[in-house]
């Protein structure tokens, strides 16, 4: 019997272990003075995370674990934009007004989800997948039902705890199959046609449809309005972005890792969610009152349009998905760190119409928000109308222009929703509102930074994309 | 200067407006108009240093910056990049010096007004705007520019939003420009769709290269791009904002619809030249839509009472002269037409702000009179640009509205011509009607207060210019003139040469007959503005009925059934009804998410068999 020693390679997951180190440490921190050290502390373990990321790009990459886990620059990119991610999300909790009963933990959780996301981008297989998974879903289980006081946030978490759950089970039968199906649980083991399709292909659905949860996309979306209304802000952000680009990351690899040039069984999966995200998410939005849960629709409706990118494969899909990652998470960490912002004390939630006349009291405030809500709704002259038009101009070169006309309709459809935002806040008078506190300088820092970089991507586009093309080019997939 | 610093000129009055409008919170009224009149002013100066150079410099001294790459797609690349030529150096000076003057004014004009900050900011965003439209070396830069000024401009009409006929006024004029604009984008994608490319000096090369793309798709950019510069330009029949803006401050109307944003629609024109020479059959569609409106708003004007509204017409109507000239390929005479007109209307509306504001915020000219002997400084300086506008002999207008008639009768025949120069009377006709309002006698009650000496300067000034500015128009009788040799574009040649004589002949008759009918207006006006019979001027020569039988009544017909009809029924109830079936497509899915978990999780379970379901069907495994 042959035994070979695997090559570990550990140096490969060094991010992932400072991280760790950083998380298990910041549990430890409690009280007051405790959480700030313990945010501080987790922003410089996810920046020096982040600070690897430019040694290792551009051909550099590292393998590690016999080929488990593969560090190439398209991974590279989906870390670096879930460590900025996580990093926003953790100046959002910093500087928001969640809670103060809770220590350290808040922090910690933040960093655990966080490796749990650099393992599923960067695994090679579906076990790993899993396990990443599962260290992504359990912290944000917590998260989601960090505000003990709260029946809502308690609701939500059980609610997300079951379904994610259930999300899980999908998976990891799906896993069973593949398995079943082709000897392997490596992800390219679909490029030859394998012995029993229909039940490698079973198999994929549902891994797919696992790793859809973790995107909301229609109909695995039920979770999110709930989640995102109940748990505090900064992780709503968080749970609105990070995962998201996480599970794109796993997406784009297993479209990838099928047969080219056309692997239209799975595509048509795909558009089927997307269509369906689209249509779903925009129209629910469109009878929100309370903003965040007007967010959390309208995630379900980006998730849809990103999902073009995933069907315009293995053509120009893959950049225009980064690009639009890229921009998203400015313009919806944006948006979240507003409502951070704006979260009254005693914990109600943030209606639209709280809005009212903000333009007169908080200019730029009101400025910055309009920014987030224009680019949301892809209009020039922000990066979201880029990010859209790419998105949109790669699906159709790859022939998938009726998903695209859904795609547009819908997009007119959500004008309604973002726009009333602003018009809220501009034409509305909100003399008898309540007075709103300045935002924590950090906290106005950041949305002031995300506000310019939406703008930036609309004004220079070509910069932000020159370096997501030039991660795809060497076609190393 | 080096070449690469022209981005200095739009940068400069772009810092002035982020300067007061981030920080002048804290500042003084004082300091406030210290930075944007600064601002402007450092900017004219470097723009007179990057002239001096070009004239001592080669012939074809161009500067150009390419600032940074905007979008690549394919072949198409768009870059936002700036050129100055001499076509955009004569546009540069008319609004940095027009421009710094006007902010010269604005600073005594606007004292005491809440909003003393918000109208310098906006008028500095302004040219910034104004700046980034003239210098853009393609059409995607200039339309940046272009949507720019459109906005302040309604910023600036609708400046004091508190009188409902402002904010209207700045709602149609904003509303009227989308039109136009709507051409304007759909020229621009044709060209880039069509040549590859929007950048000028590219466009340039290729139509010179010859003829590689048919000439009607040629002909359909022109004409779509025209239907932009009629919005902007405000010429028949998207006219009609021109006359309301005038709801703006004085320096708002003087500044921007007077002296350069109206007349951007020429310069996209001139700028587009080689284009045009490339389709002959679009000429004669602009020299009619110029004649027509020269015509037209030449008689409109005769029929206003309100000062604003005659200068208002008035604009409508040079402008329409400038689009002649550029019909008859004239692109020399056109822009020089609109470097005069924009120093002679500019000095009209700042006077006319003046006594204006010496009345009280009287507007109405009936009421005026005899104000010679009370503001003898603003009369003078009025006087001066009203008889440039006549085009009284040797003044600037008469130099360059003389070439336009030429123009217009070498290349369409003696009917234009009359029609040219029935509007040219027309225009005496009206400046009689506002000089009226400084001769004979006073017809306002209590002194009307002088102006100070930061409103008379910059009038002073204009009205220098506007007696010399004929100068470059020199010598007369030819094409070759100082100010086309400057200019560097050549006029494309008429259908008949006639002959020299015939030229001098007509110019002669035209000043003859101007100075006729001005000097009987004068009396006629004098005699009707009796007590006696106010119905005479009250009817405005019935040109007001006329207007409201030609145009009005049928507009208005015509406007009442798309607003029944095609509006209420098709478009609204279109778009109502897509609306409504939206909401009530998102409460029925918004009504899906129950709250309650076993809904949830069936979804969840359905939706994985229907992925199962398509991925194994379209996999052709069931």
């Amino acid at each position: 019997m042959a035994f070979s020693i695997p090559d570990v390679n550990l140096a490969s997951l060094l991010p992932e272990i400072v991280l760790l180190a950083a998380a298990a440490g910041v549990l430890l921190f409690d009280g007051r003075a405790g959480r700030r050290r313990a945010a501080a502390v987790a922003a410089a373990a996810v920046a020096s995370s982040l600070a690897t990321i430019p040694f290792l790009f551009r051909g550099a990459g590292m393998t590690g674990f016999s080929g488990l886990i593969v560090k190439d620059d398209v991974t590279l990119v989906f870390l670096a934009l879930m460590d900025l991610a996580a990093l926003g999300a953790i100046v959002l909790a910093s500087g928001g007004a969640a809670d103060a009963e809770e220590g350290g933990e808040l922090y910690g959780l933040t960093l655990f989800a966080l490796i749990g996301m650099h393992l599923m981008a960067a695994s090679r297989d579906l076990l790993v997948l899993f396990l990443g998974m599962e260290t992504l879903a359990l912290p944000l289980y917590i998260l989601v039902g960090s505000r003990r006081a709260s029946r809502d946030g308690m609701e939500a978490a059980v609610k997300y705890f079951l379904l994610g759950s259930f999300a899980s089970a999908l998976f990891l039968l799906g896993l069973a199959l593949y398995y079943g199906a082709t000897g392997t649980a490596g992800l390219g083991a679909l490029s030859q046609t394998p012995a029993r399709p229909s039940l490698a292909f079973a198999g994929l659905a549902l891994v797919t449809a696992g790793v859809g949860f973790k995107i909301a996309a229609v109909p695995f979306h039920m979770w999110a309005p709930d989640a995102y209304e109940g748990a505090p802000v900064p992780v709503a952000a968080y749970i609105s972005v990070a995962p998201k680009v996480a599970a794109f990351a796993v997406l784009l690899r297993l479209g990838l890792s099928l047969p080219g040039p056309d692997p239209g069984f799975w595509t048509q999966a795909v558009l089927a969610m997307s269509a369906a995200s689209m249509i779903v998410g925009n129209l629910a939005a469109l009878r929100q009152s309370g903003f965040v849960r007007m967010l959390a629709y309208s995630g379900v409706a980006q998730a849809g349009y990103m999902l073009i990118g995933l069907a315009a494969l293995p053509a120009r899909g893959g950049e225009a998905l980064v690009f639009y990652l890229l921009v998203y998470l400015f313009m919806n960490l944006g948006a979240f760190a507003a409502a951070a912002a704006l979260e009254r004390r005693e914990g109600g939630r943030l209606q639209i119409e709280d809005l009212s006349g903000l333009a007169s009291r908080r200019p730029l405030f009101a400025f910055a928000l309009a920014v987030f809500m224009v680019s949301l709704a892809g209009l020039p002259p922000t990066g979201g109308f880029f990010a859209k038009f790419t998105l949109f101009k790669a699906g159709i070169d790859a022939g998938q222009l009726p998903v695209v006309l859904v795609a547009v309709v819908m997009t007119v459809v959500s004008l309604f929703y973002y726009l009333r935002v602003v018009a809220v806040l501009y034409m509305r008078d909100g003399a008898e509102r309540p007075e709103i506190r300045p935002a924590a300088p950090l906290l106005a820092c950041f949305i002031g930074a995300a506000a310019v970089l939406t703008l930036l991507a609309g004004v220079l586009p070509g910069e932000f994309i020159r370096e997501i093309l030039a991660a795809f080019a060497p076609a190393a997939l | 200067m080096p070449p690469e610093s022209i981005w200095i000129l739009p940068a400069l009055p772009a810092l002035g407006a982020l300067a007061n409008g981030l920080l002048g919170a804290a500042w003084r009224d004082r300091t406030v108009a210290a930075v944007a009149v600064g601002a402007v002013g450092l900017a004219l100066a470097a723009a007179l240093a990057l002239m001096a150079e070009m004239l001592t410099g080669a012939d074809d001294r161009i500067f150009s910056v390419t600032l940074w790459r905007w979008l690549t797609d394919g072949t198409l690349r768009i870059e936002a990049g700036l050129v100055l030529d001499r076509l955009a150096m004569v546009m540069v000076m008319v609004v940095l010096f027009v421009g710094f003057l006007i902010h010269l004014y604005s600073v005594d004009y606007m004292r005491g007004d809440a909003g003393y900050r918000r109208f310098f900011v906006c008028l500095n965003l302004f040219v910034f705007f104004m700046l980034v439209l003239v210098l853009g070396d393609n059409l995607v830069v200039t339309f940046v520019g272009w949507e720019g000024v459109g906005l302040c401009s309604y910023l600036l009409i609708g400046f004091w939003y508190e009188k409902t006929p402002a904010s209207d006024a700045g709602r149609k004029a904003f509303i009227v420009n989308r039109i136009g604009d709507f051409g304007f984008l759909l020229g621009i994608l044709l060209a880039a769709v069509t040549f590859g490319t929007v950048h000028y000096g590219e466009l340039a090369r290729l139509l010179a290269a010859g003829p590689t793309v048919p000439g009607d798709v040629v002909a359909a950019v022109a004409l779509l791009l025209f239907m932009g510069a009629m919005g902007k330009s405000a010429q028949f029949p998207l006219h009609v904002w021109l006359p309301d803006a005038m709801e703006g401050p004085m320096p708002v109307s003087a500044l921007i619809h007077a002296a350069t944003m109206v007349n951007a629609g020429v310069y996209l024109m001139c700028r587009m030249a080689p284009l045009l020479e490339r389709a002959p059959a679009v000429l004669p569609v602009i020299a009619a839509v110029g004649l027509l409106t020269a015509l037209y708003a030449a008689l409109s004007a005769l029929g206003q009472r309100d000062i604003k509204r005659v200068l208002a017409y008035s604009t409508v109507s040079q402008i329409g002269y400038m689009f002649v000239a550029l019909g008859c390929g004239l692109w020399a005479a056109g822009m020089f037409h609109l470097l005069t007109h924009g120093i002679f209307k500019g000095l009209l509306f700042l006077a006319a702000g003046a006594v204006i504001h010496a009345l009280d915020g009287e507007q109405d000219l009936s009421r005026m009179g005899g104000l010679v002997k009370d503001l003898p400084a603003v009369s003078v300086t009025f006087i001066a640009g009203l008889l440039a506008l006549a085009g009284i002999f040797p003044l600037s207008g008469f130099v360059s509205k003389d070439a336009i008639l030429w123009g217009g009768f070498e290349h369409y025949g003696v009917f234009f011509w009359l029609a040219a120069f029935g509007g040219a009377l027309a225009t005496a006709l009206y400046s009689a009607k506002l000089l009226s309002a400084f001769l004979g006698p006073r017809r306002a009650d209590g002194r009307p207060h002088r102006p100070g000496p930061v409103i008379v300067a910059p009038l002073t000034v204009l009205a220098v210019f506007a007696l010399l500015a004929g100068i470059p128009g020199l010598p007369l009788f030819t094409r070759d003139t100082f100010f086309a040799r400057f200019l560097g574009m050549p006029a494309a040649a008429p259908a008949t040469a006639a002959s020299h004589s015939l030229e001098v002949a007509l110019t002669v008759l035209q000043s003859m007959a101007v100075l006729a009918v001005l000097a009987g207006a004068i009396r006629i006006f004098a005699r009707a503005r009796r007590p006696a019979d106010p119905a005479v001027l009250a009817s405005g020569f019935g040109i007001d009925r006329l207007n409201d039988w030609l145009f009005v009544r049928p507009l208005k017909a015509v406007a009442r059934f798309f607003a029944a009809v095609v509006d209420a029924r098709v478009i609204d109830g279109a778009v109502n009804g897509l609306g409504g079936l939206s909401m009530a497509l998102g409460r029925l899915t918004a009504g899906l998410q129950t709250g309650q978990l076993r809904h949830y999780a069936v979804s969840l379970i359905a939706g994985a068999f229907a992925l199962i379901a398509l991925t194994v069907f379209f996999a052709g495994g069931l």
